[in-house]
């Protein structure tokens, strides 16, 4: 037990995860401490199924992976994983006829959470902390989208986990929520490790310490968002006419075009009209790193 | 209120040290003064135990019929919540289960040999039901119950025993009901088939997904029965006392390969 | 059928600032946030003072948690009088019925519980208890300081705490002729002392 009380993070060497023949992870170097770390990527990069072998629900392919100080192939140390694990899968489902407070009950029983009287106080924590709490008696099918996600958030949060795994928490959720739900995850941030898988690039920039990119199955930067943005530096621009193809590039509300210059590719001579050097957004060095990667439009 | 109580008051009242006239114009006082209750003295920590006390029997959500019966029959709480709350498909395969039940009591009881409808359809009722009770696309949850410490072998053999005592009642009764039925063998036996496919179906899951599992098990049992009533032997064998013999043994040896996984998994 | 029932009622707004009727109005319709407001306004009084009429602390927070349980039960029971925004004394009478019951219990626990009797707001505070409202200040303190605790309790749990005969001699573990006759030589003394 002590192991897992004072190991908070992951730990995965050459960790590699097929499907056939296609590897969904191809080598994956990692290690994770408390704190937010956003994981990024395009859709098929490789960002769920990292999550699901994190959270012990698929099995590695090859490499070595230690979560919360332990194994998962073990199954004795995969159980204990468990137990100090919180994991809200992308896309939750749920029984309909359930009520919000039956299913978090009911979650708790799965999670080994004590006896009936210790086991609600937990889930009215938890509903507490998503903000369910005034529908905690009603069916989940009577719940909006927004709240199914916070109910599946809750479900996560559920025993106070070391370790806390996030596919694509915020969809779904409107601006007051996702303010909510910030402050909620910075706030466990501070003794557990947060892994949080999402496009929304903001949620990232508010939230994360570190940002892990995929593509192909594979780590393409691993650092803070600073870092990752001063890569971007100089090679965001915004002029008056559109660029010529094969430049990332849209146009903006005032009808100028907001320019992404890709690593390596000189920038075109004459300047352009109107080109001023703008300051790159975590949004701009996101898109050019995997623009970079993956040849660009 | 004209008049309040003065602060000592208030504190000797609560400490318990009025004297008996003081305290019975305090209480006098009190009963009408909610100024003077909220400036009583107060055990926050007590108030705070005593309201989680109260909350944990006020704000209790209302037990299912299933789940009260399981309390009722001695079935520890949490137990009882993990047999009562079952996949989606559960409750369609129940309503099946009654419906092809009462088909082959119809059938037995209008047609001659009509009995050979339940004969080979009642060994795969359990069979079915633990096929659609456990894993991705039969189970909406199971994205998230698939990650918890019960995950597993634990969650997949509660849920069978949740399906096998509705699916073996159900069996016996119509097995009971049939025009034919006057021994104890003719009530119970599809009992050591059914089981033993089950096991067979558990210990196939091991490799692959349950209901696959669960199907490539019935599909087996049907092609045994049509091929063996197309080459002319007669299907029945496979309930005779020798034939029972090899299911029991079945059912042991996969019983033994279940529990041997389930201690090593 | 009391979920269905409850589930149409409606919920009026309220905060923790609420009169009790509102609050009541609420917990009728199923709101333990309206019952906690509650409990946390009359818990730590209705304690003290069931503490001066028993010891036992185990029995004094059953007898607490009962009240509150008979509250989320019959909370919609409760008629206030017209301008009334204050549910004390009806608390009360549900609070020391269920220390009695309390203190029965642990005398016979062998004998089936009898389903409570619904409770009323007690009618118009008598005149006694007006007068005691302002016993320290006026003859009446004096007078009441002269009786003997004996006659002084029966009068309390009579009087003030609005008992019949029959819960007086319960809670004081006397027998009711007892009561009366105590009652009456308190009243007696009572008047006596006023009129000198």
């Amino acid at each position: 037990m002590s192991g897992v009380e004072g190991a908070s993070g992951v730990s995965a060497r050459g960790l590699v995860r097929t499907y056939g023949t296609r590897r969904a992870l191809d080598g994956i170097d990692l290690d994770l401490g408390p704190g937010v770390t956003g994981l990024l990527g395009r859709n098929g990069a490789g960002k769920t199924t990292l999550m699901r072998c994190l959270s012990t629900d698929l099995e590695i392919s090859d490499g070595e992976l230690r979560v919360l100080d332990r194994s998962p192939e073990r199954s004795t140390e995969r159980t204990e994983i468990r137990r100090n694990m919180g994991y809200l899968p992308q896309n939750p489902s749920f029984y309909p006829h359930f009520t919000a407070f039956g299913l978090l009950d009911y979650m708790a029983v799965l999670k080994d959470l004590g006896g009936r009287r210790e086991r609600h106080e937990e889930v009215r924590r938890a509903l507490r902390r998503v903000d369910l709490y005034d529908r905690r008696h009603s069916r989940i099918r009577r719940l909006s989208g927004g709240m199914r996600q916070r109910l599946g958030l809750a479900t996560a949060l559920l025993g106070d986990p070391r370790l806390l795994l996030l596919d694509e928490p915020t969809v779904g959720l409107d601006p007051e929520q996702r303010i909510r739900f910030r402050d909620l995850v910075s706030e466990l941030a501070v003794r557990s490790t947060v892994v949080l898988s999402t496009h929304q690039i903001e949620d990232v920039a508010a939230l994360c310490r570190r940002v892990v990119c995929l593509d192909g199955g594979r780590i393409i930067f691993d650092g803070s968002p600073g870092e990752l943005v001063d890569r971007a530096r100089g090679r965001v621009w915004e002029q008056d006419t559109r660029p010529e193809e094969g430049v990332t590039s849209w146009r903006l509300a005032d009808g100028r075009h907001r320019v992404l210059l890709p690593v390596g590719a000189p920038a075109p001579e004459p300047a352009p009209p109107g080109r001023v050097a703008v300051e790159p957004s975590l949004e701009d060095a996101y898109l050019l790193l995997t623009g970079a990667v993956g040849g660009g439009r | 209120m004209s008049w309040h109580l003065d602060q000592d008051q208030l504190h000797r009242y609560a400490n318990h040290t009025a004297d008996d006239v003081t305290a019975m114009s305090v209480e006098a006082h009190l009963t009408h003064c909610a100024h003077c209750r909220d400036r009583l003295p107060t055990d926050d920590a007590w108030l705070e135990s005593s309201w989680a006390d109260l909350r944990d029997i006020v704000d209790r959500p209302r037990l299912g019929p299933v789940e009260r019966l399981l309390g009722v029959m001695g079935v520890r709480e949490g137990t009882a919540k993990l047999l009562a709350a079952t996949p989606a498909l559960y409750r369609a395969w129940l309503i099946a289960t009654v419906v092809v039940l009462i088909a082959a009591l119809t059938l037995a009881h209008e047609v001659p040999r009509g009995t050979l409808l339940f004969s080979f359809t009642a060994p795969i009722v359990p069979l079915i039901g633990v096929a659609l009770a456990y894993g991705r696309g039969v189970d909406p949850a199971h994205t998230l119950t698939s990650v918890t410490p019960w995950a597993g072998y634990p969650l997949l053999l509660m849920r069978t025993c949740a399906v096998l005592v509705p699916a073996l009642l159900l069996c016996t009764v119509a097995a009971i009901l049939m025009p034919s039925s006057a021994t104890l063998y003719e009530a119970v036996f599809w009992l050591l088939p059914a089981l033993a496919m089950v096991a067979g179906c558990l210990t196939l899951s091991r490799w692959m997904h349950l209901s696959l599992a669960g199907g490539i098990v019935a599909v087996g049992w049907v092609l045994t029965v049509g091929i063996m009533a197309l080459e002319g032997v007669d299907p029945l064998l496979l309930f005779s006392s020798t034939a029972q013999g090899c299911w029991a043994i079945a059912l042991t040896l996969l019983t033994v390969a279940i529990v041997l996984r389930v201690r090593t998994a | 059928m009391k979920f269905l029932r409850r589930s149409r009622r409606r919920v009026p707004d309220y905060d923790p600032d609420s009169p009790d009727p509102v609050l009541l109005t609420a917990v009728a319709a199923g709101e333990t946030d309206a019952l906690e407001i509650l409990h946390r306004r009359h818990a730590p009084w209705l304690r003290a003072r069931l503490r001066y009429r028993c010891s036992d602390s185990d029995q004094l927070d059953a007898a607490l948690q009962e009240t509150f349980l008979a509250v989320w039960r019959n909370a919609g029971s409760f008629r206030p009088r017209p301008g009334d925004t204050d549910a004390g004394a009806w608390l009360w009478t549900i609070a020391i019925r269920q220390l009695i019951s309390q203190l029965r219990k642990r005398a016979n626990r062998w004998i089936a519980e009898s389903e409570p009797e619904p409770y009323e707001t007690i009618g118009d505070a008598s005149a006694e208890d007006t007068v005691l409202l302002n016993i320290e200040h006026g003859p009446l303190g004096t007078a009441l300081h002269e009786l003997s605790p004996e006659l002084r309790s029966a009068l309390k749990a009579t009087v003030l705490d609005g008992l019949t005969v029959r819960e007086a001699a319960e809670i004081l573990q006397i027998p009711e002729g007892t009561v009366k006759t105590r009652v009456m030589r308190a009243k007696a003394r009572l008047r006596e002392a006023l009129t000198t």
